[in-house]
């Protein structure tokens, strides 16, 4: 299904107090969602998830190019309109990732399975801090590379226009890239995450209180500048997470913290 | 009344399922009342009676709950009518892969969980392939790969359901399946309906509470295996 844009309009947050939201995205957005634990962040994406009509807990209304969707057009085959990637998600069938990848192309009718398999592998490895070959099962894959893989599989390999991600951060890949192959495919993505970095990537962040949206930001030149030291940080602690992972001696040298972080 | 026939393996989550769908059907002030058919315990019972659902219970005990259940649908239906509700839910738990209580002109669920794995959907003979809608649970802890798979292959299997995801802990993909279920056909009686497929044969000694093992012990609808490299062709028995 070709899905140019998705309109969300605002339903009634906890307190049944209106939400006043008129929200069109469209395909290449990366709309990231804030706000504190049991915000409505995840509720949000479940309306979503649902193409709600009105008629879940929120009361929103999900439109896909301008109309609600008809649940028959959904596909026989279970053709959905949007991929979900969460935190609890985990790989259960117990197969090689090569058989693993082409199981999945071959219930996509991809015409060439084996270079979409190859493909997403390197994508994959790409994203994990560890390689990984597609033979080793994917039940055997550590957090960082079955995160890598899935989200790899996702980008390559889900027709779904629309792709939901709750939390990503704690997963040691790179976080980065991930979003720049999820987008390049031309989908809409949400991000639900606490997360700095991430929060800072998108084209518009939107964030909660009480079960409901209270407000919409389009990033500024000023926060994009600002964007830029977030990442310098997060590069910090990474090399320090590397360091410490290698069984080094962490030393860093106060005279030079403040000014090696951000002058460089 | 409408009436549903819900079925599906056990632990698939239909209980669950059932009671979002009573949820949400009462915020439309529409009542439900609902058939639980179980083989040996009626554990799930209490569960909807904490909800307040209308509930009444099967135990097929010693007999096969697929027969049991079409032995007692249309009495059911008489039950459902008294009380006057809006809509009757059966729920068959303990049917085998050959089992199927849908019913033609009547709605048929079949739920089913990925967690079972990805040839469960062709396992599953005709409650799956003859049911009209396939909710498919638990698919918020597997990788979207694997939901893609397993809706592929019930697809294959049943290729004129509607199939729905669903998370039957908190009810995700509830509005979903509520969508499909908006023009239920309404059933004054089951008398004379037609079952979608029929039940497994049973009429052999084992059926009348024979235990021992042994061809001598053997009377009735019975057959033999039949094993590679053997000489000795089996036969079918009909004694």
């Amino acid at each position: 299904m070709d899905v140019k844009t998705l309109t969300i309009l605002g339903g009634t947050n906890k307190n049944g107090q209106k939400e006043e939201v008129n929200l069109t995205c469209t395909a290449g957005d990366v709309i990231c969602v804030v706000g504190p634990t049991g915000s409505g962040k995840s509720r949000f994406l479940s309306d979503i998830e649902a193409l709600a009509q009105g008629d879940t807990v929120s009361g929103r209304c999900v439109l896909v190019n301008g109309s609600a969707i008809d649940p028959a057009a959904e596909g026989a085959f279970g053709q959905k309109t949007v991929a979900q990637l969460s935190q609890q998600m985990n790989f259960v069938m117990d197969l090689a990732v090569e058989d693993f990848l082409l199981l999945h192309a071959e219930s996509r009718l991809v015409p060439d399975a084996d270079v979409m398999v190859g493909t997403i592998l390197a994508a994959a490895n790409d994203l994990a801090g560890e390689k990984f070959t597609g033979k080793v099962s994917v039940t055997q894959l550590s957090g960082g590379q079955s995160r890598a893989l899935m989200i790899a599989d996702t980008a390559l390999l889900s027709p779904s226009p629309i792709v939901l991600i709750d939390e990503i951060e704690n997963a040691g890949i790179n976080r980065r890239r991930a979003l720049e192959l999820l987008v390049k495919k031309e989908k809409i993505t949400f991000i639900a995450t606490h997360d700095p970095v991430l929060a800072l990537m998108g084209t518009r962040r939107i964030f909660f209180r009480d079960g409901g949206i209270v407000g919409i930001i389009v990033p500024d030149d000023a926060e994009r500048e600002s964007a830029v030291y977030v990442q310098q940080v997060d590069d910090l602690w990474v090399n320090w997470r590397e360091k410490i992972r290698n069984g080094e001696l962490l030393h860093i040298n106060p005279e030079d913290w403040g000014k090696s972080a951000f002058t460089e | 009344m409408r009436l549903v026939t819900v079925a599906g393996p056990p632990s698939s989550g239909k209980t669950s399922v059932i009671l979002h769908m009573i949820k949400s059907l009462r915020e439309r002030e529409i009542s439900a009342g609902v058939v639980k058919f179980d083989c040996i315990s009626p554990d799930d019972t209490e569960i909807y009676k904490k909800s307040r659902v209308p509930i009444a219970t099967g135990l097929s005990g010693g007999l096969c709950p697929d027969h049991f259940f079409v032995a007692n649908i249309e009495e059911c239906v008489g039950w459902g009518k008294e009380r006057h509700f809006d809509l009757l839910i059966t729920e068959s738990a303990g049917l085998c892969c050959r089992c199927s209580p849908h019913i033609r002109g009547v709605l048929g669920i079949c739920v089913i969980d990925v967690l079972s794995g990805v040839n469960t959907p062709r396992k599953i003979g005709p409650m799956l392939r003859l049911a009209d809608i396939v909710v498919i649970t638990k698919g918020d802890i597997v990788s979207q790969a694997e939901r893609e798979v397993f809706a592929f292959r019930t697809g294959r299997s049943n290729p004129k359901a509607a199939i729905v995801m669903m998370n039957g802990l908190t009810g995700q993909g509830i509005s979903g399946l509520m969508r499909h279920l908006s023009d239920i056909p309404d059933v004054e009686s089951v008398h004379g309906a037609v079952l979608r497929f029929a039940m497994p044969a049973a009429l052999c000694s084992y059926c009348l509470g024979e235990t021992r093992i042994g061809r001598n012990y053997q009377i009735g609808n019975v057959r033999q295996m039949e094993f590679p490299n053997r000489e000795d062709p089996p036969r079918s028995r009909n004694t």
